[in-house]
């Protein structure tokens, strides 16, 4: 009775399997890749008064079977206290995959904000293939910094990057 | 008798701490931190990777820069403003990007460098967030987040009206470093032609 139970069991799980696999050609999961900044003079947590200012992120999906991530969207926010009404963008997003350049986005170069405190997360929703182990992603930011008076000063690139995701 | 020693003594010893540190209050530094122009020098700092990184820094007279990798991962890249356009060279990728700017915009070559960064020290000075030590022109802000104990030190460098060095050390352990070494004055102009001068095939992209 148990034995016949069992086979039963067996049967339909190695059903559910075989119509899973035609269905679904592989197994996807989700992830949220992070960048370092660079040229700034510190490690993690990085937020004292010569901080990099921002953090970037990459979320994507890596697909078993292949040997790559799938993206959905790249994004970017500000980290610390903005004093001033200090304004930010992404001046350009460039992705590579295997020594190619996939893309270079600018279309958040002229939409500027002014949120801080990770509120707000810049997004670039974009697709693409990344090979693990063989990927590179640059932020280039635009960081506008105001006097007390709200007038602005001076401006300053900082990059976030994120190299061979495995 | 012996008491009138001891007042000599504690006054003496007073004095002489005063003519040696100049300033045993907390005061301020001076009012305004000079932007770095017209200097040469290096900078040492940590990177995110966790190791010393060295830069060579040219600032002119009219607030141009030059500053390039001297050793690890990024070693060759270079960050230029001639005052118009804003150049990134990436050595690793072969890769320049041109980053014209609105004629009156003032690029910085880093945050060490931002006259508003260095204002919000000043402030921070007066307001006593960040108190004087005792001897030389060292200010320390001391903190506490969660198990964290935090001190964010900076040193100054009076002949310049400019923070020189400046720590974050969480539980002892440094998180944040950047210092300037070997600063000499630089009385010419950026030269960016010489500066731009690269491989054929390097890749540009004009921002």
């Amino acid at each position: 009775m148990l034995v016949a139970k069992l086979k039963i069991n067996f049967r339909k799980l190695l059903l559910g399997s075989l119509i899973f696999i035609l269905v679904c050609p592989s197994q996807i999961f989700g992830a949220t890749f992070g960048t370092v900044g660079i040229n700034t003079g510190c490690s993690y947590p990085c937020d004292g008064y010569y901080a990099n200012h921002f953090n970037a992120q990459i979320i994507a999906t890596s697909v078993s079977g292949i040997n790559y991530y799938r993206t959905s969207q790249f994004r970017a926010t500000m980290t610390q206290a903005n004093q001033n009404g200090d304004r930010w963008t992404i001046l350009s997003l460039m992705v590579y995959s295997e020594g190619g350049r996939l893309f270079t986005d600018t279309s958040k170069a002229s939409t500027y904000s002014t949120a801080s405190y990770s509120s707000y997360w810049m997004p670039i929703n974009r697709s693409v293939l990344l090979a693990k182990g063989n990927n590179r992603t640059e932020f280039q930011m635009k960081y506008s910094l105001k006097n007390t008076s709200g007038t602005i000063v001076e401006t300053w690139y900082p990059i976030r990057r994120s190299s061979n995701i495995q | 008798m012996k008491k009138k020693i001891y007042i000599s003594i504690v006054i003496a010893t007073f004095l002489i701490l005063l003519l040696v540190n100049n300033d045993i209050t907390s005061r301020g530094y001076a009012d305004k931190l000079y932007n770095l122009e017209g200097y040469k020098f290096t900078l040492s700092q940590l990177t995110e990777e966790n190791e010393i990184q060295n830069l060579s820094f040219i600032i002119d007279s009219n607030g141009h820069f030059c500053s390039k990798i001297l050793n690890g991962n990024y070693k060759g890249n270079f960050e230029a403003w001639d005052g118009e356009t804003f150049y990134r060279y990436d050595a690793q990728n072969k890769h320049l990007t041109k980053i014209k700017n609105k004629p009156g915009e003032k690029v910085i070559s880093h945050p060490f460098f931002s006259e508003v960064i260095n204002q919000r020290i000043s402030l921070d000075i007066k307001e006593e967030k960040l108190k004087k030590q005792f001897f030389g022109d060292v200010f320390i802000k001391n903190s506490k987040k969660a198990d964290y104990v935090i001190k964010e030190k900076i040193n100054f460098n009076k002949e310049i009206n400019h923070p020189e060095k400046y720590e974050k050390i969480v539980n002892d352990e440094v998180k944040e470093y950047i210092e300037m070494k070997n600063m000499t004055k630089y009385q010419k102009s950026i030269d960016i032609d010489s500066i731009l001068k690269l491989d054929k095939n390097v890749e540009i992209l004009d921002l």
